[in-house]
């Protein structure tokens, strides 16, 4: 289990688009180029399963930050639904 | 010689410049006319310096480098968001009494992270936005505490940085005039699923203590009891026990006067400003 890599990956999507973009285009390619992340974890942030994540101690600082690069901050009534589904 | 001749802990949620309109136009109003007597008291102080202290949320530093405490020494531009609403620009800043405190804090036993040249986040830029820009005389000294991200800085060392803060002050031979912020909101959760909560009891018994200077219960309050009934936000009240130690004199002892007290849901945040005054030998 690595928390520390999951928060590696939202914080490398922080201000940065084109890792972003190339996460959702082909998210399998862009998540194994982190060594550490395990199977279960990369499934997690490929369902950008923020629930899940705050549960295993991942920063909801981050995981609110990450939500909002990604879908704007018109997402956050997604994200609250997502949190407490 | 220099000294500290005011302080002040006030909120820094960025809601506050992005989204005005999620708060209650009452109490917005409120809460930008404390913001603005802040202003006017920086000018009656004759301030020429403020040490802003904030808190990374995971903005600024990622989990390469969580540092403790960290000094911003040289040139300073922000905020880093575009969302805030804030124009972006140069903030004046004080290089000379910067790396003053960073040598003493190495004197002291306090191994400060170091940044020689920062783009600020909304932590310092919106309390620098809302009471310092356009004053053409004060510079600014940013100071960052892991009281946001994890793991979060200890009260009792919290407290000792704003000790040698006035220490490093007091020792410098200059006439400068400086006041400092603690920044942060009161209760809060952020990116839970409880956020938008806010918890009036906490947020009164945490003022109480501020005014009254109750040093002694604001350091007792662990992780644990914070995060249950102030959540993860609260625990930047940190920045104000750091301010609450630059406001301590060796022989006296700091109260508060709160500003104003907002609890406001659509600003995530029990919103507090409070004026600190220094009391007592020193």
């Amino acid at each position: 289990m690595s928390v520390y890599t999951i928060e590696r990956v939202l914080w490398e999507f922080a201000g940065n688009p084109e890792r972003v973009q190339k996460f959702k285009s082909d998210p399998d390619a862009y998540l194994a180029s982190y060594a550490f992340l395990e199977k279960d974890e990369a499934e997690i942030l490929k369902n950008m399963d923020v629930k899940t994540m705050a549960g295993r101690g991942v920063s909801t600082l981050l995981t609110l930050m990450v939500w909002q690069e990604m879908e704007g901050p018109q997402g956050m009534p997604h994200y609250m639904m997502r949190m407490n589904s | 010689m220099a000294k500290i001749v005011g302080g002040f802990c006030m909120p820094h949620d960025p809601l506050i410049t992005a989204n005005p309109e999620f708060a209650d136009p009452k109490q917005a109003a409120n809460v930008m006319a404390a913001y603005a007597d802040i202003r006017r008291r920086v000018e009656e102080l004759d301030a020429d310096t403020v040490i802003v202290i904030g808190d990374d949320h995971y903005v600024l530093f990622g989990p390469g480098c969580v540092p403790q405490m960290l000094i911003a020494i040289g040139e300073l531009e922000g905020p880093l968001e575009s969302w805030l609403r804030i124009e972006r620009g140069v903030v004046p800043n004080h290089p000379a009494l910067a790396e003053h405190i960073m040598k003493t804090g190495f004197d002291r036993g306090f191994d400060w992270a170091v940044a020689k040249t920062m783009t600020l986040d909304h932590s310092t830029m919106v309390p620098i936005h809302l009471t310092l820009r356009g004053n053409p005389k004060v510079r600014v000294i940013p100071v960052y505490l892991s009281s946001g991200v994890t793991p979060v800085i200890r009260a009792e060392r919290a407290f000792a940085v704003g000790k040698l803060i006035r220490e490093a002050v007091e020792s410098w031979p200059g006439d400068e005039r400086v006041i400092v912020y603690g920044t942060g909101g009161i209760s809060h959760w952020v990116g839970s699923k409880e956020m938008g909560r806010v918890n009036e009891e906490f947020d009164h018994r945490v003022l109480s203590m501020v005014e009254s200077g109750d040093i002694e219960s604001l350091l007792a309050m662990d992780d644990e009891y914070i995060l249950e009934n102030g959540g993860n936000g609260a625990l930047e009240i940190r920045n104000w026990i750091c301010a609450l130690g630059a406001m301590t004199p060796p022989r006296g002892r700091v109260t508060g006067k709160t500003l104003v007290y907002e609890p406001i849901p659509g600003w995530v945040t029990g919103i507090g400003l409070v004026e600190l005054q220094s009391g007592g030998v020193g």
